[in-house]
């Protein structure tokens, strides 16, 4: 069974009800990174006029979380259902395929590693 | 911390209940009933179900925008673009529900003249009790904001009692002998779904507090659904009630039926208790038109789409004017309607076409929304593709083109209606294309419709003269 990795940016304050919903769906463990980032927007807010010239950073949580491929559809949509507004700045997604995980106490690989 | 939900679906269906019962939807009973009998039900059953998909249409709007404080204004801004939502919001929600309220008014006018019986104009009665909510209202008081879920409680446990003990032929009135069954023509019964269908409007004003509500995926959308088939049940037995106690002649032209039901199945005790629960349940009634749409006026005005002075509040933080010209508008049709059952029906079928044509403009916007945005997260998607939102927009111009059985009638009803909407096209093109200055068949985007609701969006764009 092969394993992906989820990394989610979105802004600081959907975290906690996102680690809620992703805790009640299941998901076993994630790792968090305060980071700073722009979209396509280059952090103008959503109420200005004008689009910034220049990109601003604006604070942002990523959410790394390591599964199982089978289990990313369904994760993707918790994710998804609950960090939609409409707004600008819900966030973005990625999706990658790890080769690899292994569990340093007990040398286990792949799956068996979450 | 995040604030914990505190609404259930018993709170859902107790909001969606007390929204949409009024004294107004008994008039529409007792016309109904009155003209065709028992078979009105399968007439309220065909509404019902329209009803119910119009508000999975809602549901699903909401998902797509959802803690929008405008509702239907912004996602037909989002949908379809200013001019429609303009027309829609000023003609199909606050003209539609001024009217309503004034229908409602007179109603309650004549309920309380005909019990009390003193030597003043019924009218007199609207004017105190509207002049006491405006006076409330300026100050910033809710005084039934405690007691609404109670009266809706009332409302419909007195009509549901009521309608068993006259289904059951154990009120203490004499019996009326007559066929249960006045038409049975399916032509008919289908045409009467029109009247039927003020009997089920309004439940979209859950909408709102759904972001209070737990699991409000589930709960909103069943809420509404289960308000809805309760009110269709607890009016169907009404109606069996009144083939009992109220020959069906008198029941069609009457201007408070239920007052009449109540004489005729308990004598004064009956007159009297449906009249205390039906003022309750009206001032209750005009109490939330005048604070909501002076809000949803504010909230426009905000978004630049009415006029400046409708933002200006007092010293209360109350959007004074907005209140003064709602209770003067409502005071206005309360007058126009005073005492007269043949006027009450044409305003509620006029306040129905209106109300008919804003929910068409939700099940387009719902379809626009479908083919721009498919992969969107809905928390709430209406199930069957299109082929519900088609049914909805099928069935409700139905609705329109068979509102009245009488020709003339009917013909009035469009010409008030189209001469209203052609007047707000005037007023939406060139408030749109000269004060907004925005393009006036254009859609706009859904996050800049959502980034409106922060109040800086409006600050820095008058600030920066882009709005005046």
């Amino acid at each position: 069974m092969s394993i992906s990795k989820i990394e989610v940016i979105t802004d600081m304050s959907r975290f906690s009800s996102l680690k809620a919903a992703l805790s009640k769906a299941g998901v076993g463990g994630m790792t968090v990174l305060q980071v700073l980032g722009c979209g396509v927007e280059k952090g103008t807010r959503e109420y200005e006029v004008d689009n910034a010239c220049e990109m601003e950073l604006l604070p942002k949580e990523q959410i790394n979380l390591i599964v199982e491929t089978e289990q990313v559809p369904e994760i993707l949509e918790i994710i998804k259902q609950e960090l939609y507004t409409g707004h600008i700045g819900d966030g973005k997604i990625f999706v990658y395929r790890i080769d690899n995980a292994i569990r340093v106490r007990t040398g286990d690989e792949g799956v068996s590693a979450l | 911390m995040k604030e914990e939900k505190k609404l259930g679906l018993r709170n859902v269906i107790s909001v969606s209940v007390g929204l949409v019962i009024a004294t107004s939807c008994l008039v529409s009973l007792g016309q109904g009933a009155g003209t065709i009998g028992v078979t009105f039900i399968y007439a309220m059953i065909i509404a019902c179900v329209l009803n119910m998909i119009t508000m999975a249409t809602m549901a699903e709007l909401n998902a797509l925008m959802p803690n929008t404080t405008g509702g239907l204004a912004q996602y037909t801004l989002a949908g379809l673009g200013p001019f429609p939502t303009l027309i829609s919001m000023v003609g199909g929600y606050l003209l539609c529900n001024v009217l309503s309220t004034g229908v409602e008014a007179s109603i309650f006018a004549y309920a309380i003249g005909d019990l009390l019986h003193l030597p003043i104009p019924n009218f007199t009665y609207t004017l105190i009790m509207s002049l006491l909510l405006l006076v409330t209202n300026l100050k910033g008081v809710d005084v039934f904001a405690k007691i609404q879920d109670l009266v809706a409680y009332l409302m419909i446990g007195s009509m549901l009692v009521l309608g068993i003990i006259g289904a059951l032929g154990m009120g203490t009135g004499q019996i009326v002998d007559q066929p249960a069954v006045m038409s049975s023509d399916f032509g008919t019964i289908i045409s009467m779904t029109a009247v039927a269908f003020w009997l089920f409007i309004g439940a979209e004003y859950v909408i709102p507090i759904s972001k209070d509500v737990k699991n409000a995926k589930r709960n909103v959308p069943l809420g509404m659904f289960l308000g809805l088939a309760l009110i269709c049940v607890v009016q169907a037995v009404l109606v069996l009630g009144f083939k009992n106690y109220t020959p069906w002649a008198d029941l069609a032209d009457s201007a408070a039926p239920h007052l009449l039901y109540g004489m005729n199945l308990l004598g004064m005790p009956g007159k009297i208790w449906m009249c205390l629960v039906a003022a309750l349940a009206f001032i209750s009634t005009q109490n939330s038109t005048i604070n909501g749409l002076a809000s949803i006026c504010q909230g426009m005005s905000k978004m630049n789409m009415m006029p400046r002075f409708f933002a200006k509040t007092n010293k209360n933080d109350v959007p004074f004017i907005g209140v003064w010209i709602i209770t003067v508008a409502i005071l206005v049709f309360a007058f126009a309607s005073a005492d007269s059952s043949d006027t009450i029906s044409f305003l509620i079928l006029v306040g129905s076409t209106f109300w008919m044509i804003s929910y068409i403009i939700a099940h387009i916007d719902l379809l626009v929304f479908r083919h721009r945005l498919p992969k969107a997260p809905r928390s709430f998607k209406v199930p069957g593709g299109v082929i519900l939102p088609v049914i909805g927009i099928l069935g409700t111009a139905f609705m329109i083109l068979n509102i009245s059985t009488d020709p003339a009638e009917k013909y009035a009803i469009w010409g008030f209606t189209g001469i209203t909407f052609l007047i707000l096209g005037v007023y939406a093109f060139f408030w749109i294309k000269y004060k907004m200055r925005i393009p006036v068949f254009k859609h706009v985007p859904m996050q800049k419709v959502l980034a409106m609701e922060n109040d800086l969006f409006y600050i820095i764009r008058k600030r920066r003269g882009i709005w005046r």
